[in-house]
């Protein structure tokens, strides 16, 4: 198989970052020009500073980092760059930098989210497993995002205010340790044993996070004993400040595992490098934890060419006239960025490719295709290499291959559902086939009538139901078949238990909530419905 | 004598292109208000279509350096700097006040720009005798300076209340042999931006 090589630079904030990454792990170079001198001295990261050390140092890093990685750029198959979010003068120095450099030999470009860099350098030292949790913490985010596979990021929880990495620094200064805090305040706490009562706590049934209640109680706490002229024990303040702060990273960490059931937690960002945090999250969470090294917790473009690999086999470019985007949220990439006109033919390419494949046909050409959907030809493979690279010259497309790929594409995933009833309805719906149309799967099913617990339909043995989270583990999807008047207490149940989709059959309605999606379908007003019309039709 | 050279410069809110071989000059001027960075790289792709010159046929490319918006001159710098290495061509800087010095037909001129905080960036250049003082006025003294001068053009791509400036600005009276005048041989790795004015921090 051909090595991708990815020649990535990050200028998003105070390090002017160029790397060489081959197939999203190998790291060939990684140049970090820091500009932390420049930076103590102002006290904090000053934006025209950092934009103008960047844009001094920008043509030596790429040097330096091509050089040490033993390539040419004709050897690079990609350039890749921070879009953001940052300091927006900062990122378009490397941005200008990565765009000229794509365009002098002929590369494609590969825009990176920041924070997308930071979970992924994880996937330099180990390898992401997923579904996984991430928690981002810096000067910038604190955040914890669910992860199903490369690429697809959900934001679960964040602050509400300051950033974790932020408030550090902020109480650093209020205690005038130098700039940067975290590390100070990360060393000072662990000489002593001593707290301080800062007359604070953290809000934990919230689903979020929240700092500035925790850096205004230092605040006061410093001013009080400045204005009664009493000694400040630094220390111990620290120890007390970071034992809340991270304490509230803990409990919604552990709230996050559990409601999302992840295999993995990925920890990044530069508060990763904190000491006491890493003892915490080991100590108190049972699940394994990914951390990267020191060197890879602060900015550095390996992790932005980590993430650009994985954008590289989706075709995922960038064109000339990206900006730099200092707000960029994180999302899902793929099939997000196709346009429009794409992403509407995408099920018409599933749904004829799956009867093809029930044909028996294994190999189709974009031509066939073309006549047996009744759609260009051109426009066929423009659309299938902005999913990737499909096909032969000469050979064709595999069709196994192409309903993998756009399942994929689709989200149409291995989706576990729990059936609750097993009347005549939900025994029909186990029996049906929906995994090979829709990735389906009923996993569990649940009913009160002990007739038929104990009862095995298609592979699934009919449980006893009870109210109680632990009968949705592991499932997505709840599909619904009681008696309507049993219905409300089973739904508000199971949004309780975090279930994301509901399918209710019963003829009571409910609606969708932040968290989960319902879908009503009522055959009986169906069916009256269809009367209706039948009775219409007939009267004309 | 400058051969397939690119010009660029993006110290203020449009995009001034242009292209030198021989005597033989071409400028352009594309307005795009604060959003140069969305169009800066194809413009320039564009223009050397235009002008028929193909990137591996660039012998070096010309550089505003400043004054101006400090992330605009960025911009080209960026550009300038990564064209030069990768392309493996000269990479020359130039005033971006003396370079609209050029477009004028008089000798004698004094380019003047808008430099923020009620304050004036100002550029004067006489074509003959080839001296360029370059500044920014802190109290004002633009206006000393320009009085001082009578015989000298003032010329900006802005009005100002206070001086009397021509906003004529004409591409064909630009001759090759002052811009040569006016140009530096610069090093991409330590070619930096001439800010001239100052940030709070360094005051």
């Amino acid at each position: 198989m051909k090595n991708i090589n990815i020649f990535a630079i990050e200028t998003s904030c105070d390090e002017t970052s160029c790397a060489v990454i081959r197939n999203g792990k190998e790291v060939l170079s990684n140049i970090v020009s820091s500009q932390i001198d420049t930076h103590v001295k102002t006290g904090g990261v000053v934006p025209e500073i950092a934009s103008r050390l960047h844009s001094e140092q920008i043509t030596y890093v790429i040097d330096k980092a091509i050089s040490e990685s033993g390539l040419s750029f004709e050897e690079i198959d990609a350039i890749a760059f921070t879009e953001g979010p940052g300091l927006v003068g900062a990122l378009l120095v490397g941005i200008e930098a990565a765009k000229t450099l794509a365009f002098c030999y002929d590369k494609p470009l590969i825009g990176v989210h920041h924070i997308a860099g930071h979970i992924y350098a994880n996937e330099i030292e180990n390898k992401l497993d997923f579904p996984l949790m991430s928690l981002v913490v810096s000067g910038g985010h604190t955040e914890l995002i669910y992860m199903r596979n490369h690429l697809d990021f959900e934001v679960v929880y964040k602050t509400t205010d300051d950033a974790l990495g932020e408030t550090f620094d902020k109480v650093a200064r209020v205690l005038r340790l130098p700039y940067p805090g975290g590390p100070h305040i990360d060393r000072l706490a662990k000489t002593t044993d001593n707290l301080v009562d800062l007359k604070y706590s953290f809000d934990e049934s919230a689903d979020s996070f929240s700092f500035s209640g925790l850096k205004t109680a230092v605040i006061n706490y410093v001013n009080e004993k400045n204005m009664k002229n009493e000694q400040l024990d630094d220390a111990a303040i620290c120890n007390t400040f970071q034992n809340l702060a991270i304490a509230q990273i803990v409990a919604k960490t552990k709230d996050a595992i559990e409601k999302f059931n992840v295999k993995q937690l990925v920890v990044a960002g530069g508060v990763a490098a904190n000491s006491f945090l890493r003892e915490q999250l080991e100590s108190n969470l049972s699940i394994d934890i990914a951390i990267p090294s020191i060197k890879y917790c602060t900015d550095n473009a390996v992790m932005i060419g980590a993430v650009a690999y994985q954008q590289y086999l989706l075709k995922d470019f960038s064109d000339f006239d990206l900006n730099a985007n200092p707000n960029l949220a994180l999302r899902k990439t793929s099939v997000m960025q196709k346009s429009k006109a794409t992403m509407k033919r995408i099920p018409i390419y599933y749904h004829g490719l799956r009867r093809l494949q029930n044909l028996g046909v294994d190999r189709v050409s974009s031509a066939e295709l073309a006549d047996y959907l009744n759609i260009n030809a051109p426009s066929i493979r423009r659309d299938f290499s902005m999913v990737g690279e499909l096909g032969k010259q000469g050979y064709g497309y595999n069709v196994d291959y192409l309903v993998k790929v756009f399942r994929s594409e689709l989200g149409i995933q291995d989706t576990k559902a729990v059936l609750i009833g097993v009347g005549n309805l939900g025994s029909a719906l186990i029996n049906y086939d929906f995994y090979d149309e829709f990735g389906l799967r009923i996993v569990k099913a649940y009913d009160r009538n002990s007739l038929i617990v104990g009862k095995t339909i298609n592979g699934v043995t009919i449980e006893k139901f009870e109210e109680n989270c632990i009968l949705y583990e592991q499932c997505d999807i709840a599909i619904i078949c009681v008696d309507s008047k049993d219905a409300k207490g089973i739904v508000d149940n199971l949004m309780k238990c975090g279930i994301k989709g509901i399918l209710n059959f019963t003829t009571e309605r409910f609606a969708s909530t932040k968290k989960t999606a319902v879908h009503n379908v009522d055959l009986s007003s169906e069916l009256l419905v269809l009367a209706y019309h039948v009775q219409k039709m007939m009267e004309v | 004598m400058l051969k397939n050279t690119l010009v660029v410069d993006t110290s203020r809110n449009f995009i001034l292109l242009g292209f030198i071989n021989g005597n033989e000059a071409t400028f352009k001027q594309i307005e795009c208000g604060r959003n140069i960075s969305v169009y800066l790289l194809n413009a320039i792709i564009e223009f050397l279509e235009e002008v028929g010159c193909k990137k591996e046929e660039l012998n070096a490319v010309c550089c505003g350096k400043g004054p101006g918006a400090f992330t605009g001159i960025r911009l080209a710098l960026s550009i300038a700097k990564t064209m030069s290495y990768a392309l493996k061509i000269d990479l020359y800087s130039f005033s971006s006040l003396q370079i609209y010095n050029m477009f004028v037909k008089d000798r004698k001129v004094i380019s003047i720009d808008d430099a923020r905080s009620y304050k004036l960036y100002y550029g004067i250049l006489n074509k003959d005798d080839k001296t360029m003082i370059e500044g920014i006025d802190e109290d004002r003294n633009v206006v000393d300076i320009c009085d001082m001068r009578d015989d000298y053009k003032k010329v900006s791509t802005k009005s100002f209340s206070n001086i009397d400036t021509s906003l004529l600005v004409d591409f064909s009276y630009f001759n090759v042999i002052d811009f040569e005048n006016i140009i530096s041989l610069e090093d991409h790795f330590t070619f930096k931006p001439s800010y001239i004015k100052k940030i709070d921090c360094e005051m």
